[in-house]
């Protein structure tokens, strides 16, 4: 007989320890125990990050795939803010400069007036300055 | 009413996802015996193994909707306990000193064990104590890798292409782990060999 089935045969032997009796009957018992009282314990949004995780694990979706879903995500946020900013910068710069709201000539010899259109007045409401201290804070005037 | 022993797995597993809890204890009391068997075999301590066994168990039935029947439930609570128990035993600091269960007695009919014994001490009780201390010696000093598969193959007798699904290796992986952990077998049991 082969050296390597010796090995096979004494290993083999390992089958014959046992749990003791009714080992097996007392072990469903403490599963079901511990089964009910964690059914009864976990809050909910504990159980559905659980079904969130067991969902992307069963679609098989590379663990890199979530970094790379992740940096493009927080990329496209960034364009989209800095766009935006960008936008905003450019029509604050043209306000500025011009002082006023932009003026429009009605006629060639009317005085020009100073026109808010729809667009502008919408995206840049007045803004009021308040003085530091109000009036009322002012002491009486004594004679 | 169904008798449960003759409900197959796939029954079994659709009536768990449906909410009948009482499903899958059958389950469990179909599977626990050979999963025990593998945690036990690879853990050499019968606490440990109780406990792996429930947390196996417990996680088998929180992810239950994650089973779609690719593979045979066998083989998925097997790939759940195969890979809990190589966790823990990864990260388990300090090994714990072993805690045997006891020999089923008909091992004394068992001609490889007869033959394994014979000619040494006649105090069979010596024997047989001494054996399973040091099989259980030699599968310790296995690596968790080579131990899974010593295990499942040699004790539980599982094919090769099951443990090859079980652990996601390739069926000459398993092979190769098998010839190098029967070199390294060798050595730890000279003594009881070719008796």
């Amino acid at each position: 007989m082969s050296e390597l089935s010796d090995i096979q045969k004494l290993i083999r032997l390992k089958r014959y320890e046992q749990p003791p009796e009714g080992y097996f009957d007392d072990f469903l018992l403490e599963f079901q125990q511990r089964q009910r009282v964690e059914m009864l314990k976990r809050p909910l949004w504990h159980i559905a990050w659980e079904r969130a995780n067991m969902w992307l694990e069963s679609v098989r979706v590379p663990a890199l795939a979530y970094a790379a879903i992740l940096v493009a995500a927080v990329g496209i946020t960034g364009v989209v803010v800095n766009s935006q900013n960008h936008a905003a910068a450019r029509s604050a710069l043209a306000i500025n400069a011009s002082g006023n709201m932009p003026a429009v000539s009605i006629a060639p010899s009317a005085p020009t007036v100073p026109v808010a259109t729809v667009s502008t007045a919408a995206k840049f409401p007045p803004s009021y300055v308040l003085e530091k201290r109000p009036v009322s804070y002012d002491a009486p005037f004594s004679f | 009413m169904d008798d449960p022993q003759e409900l197959k797995d796939d029954e079994l597993v659709a009536r768990t996802k449906a909410g009948d809890a009482s499903a899958f204890d059958d389950l469990v009391r179909r599977y626990s015996p050979r999963v025990y068997g593998l945690v036990y075999h690879m853990t050499s301590n019968h606490e440990e193994t109780n406990d792996l066994l429930q947390d196996v168990f417990l996680k088998a039935f929180r992810s239950i909707n994650s089973f779609r029947g690719d593979s045979s439930f066998y083989t998925w609570i097997h790939t759940i306990a195969a890979n809990m128990t190589i966790n823990f035993l990864k990260k388990r600091n300090r090994r714990r000193g072993v805690s045997l269960d006891d020999v089923d007695s008909h091992i004394e009919n068992d001609p490889d064990y007869i033959e394994a014994t014979a000619g040494s001490d006649p105090r069979r009780e010596a024997n047989l104590s001494e054996l399973q201390k040091r099989l259980n010696e030699a599968m310790q000093k296995l690596s968790h890798d080579h131990r899974a598969v010593v295990t499942m193959f040699d004790i539980q007798g599982m094919p090769h292409a099951e443990i090859a699904k079980i652990l996601g290796i390739s069926e000459g992986t398993v092979r190769s782990r098998l010839f190098y952990a029967h070199r390294q077998l060798q050595n730890y049991l000279e003594e009881f060999r070719g008796a």
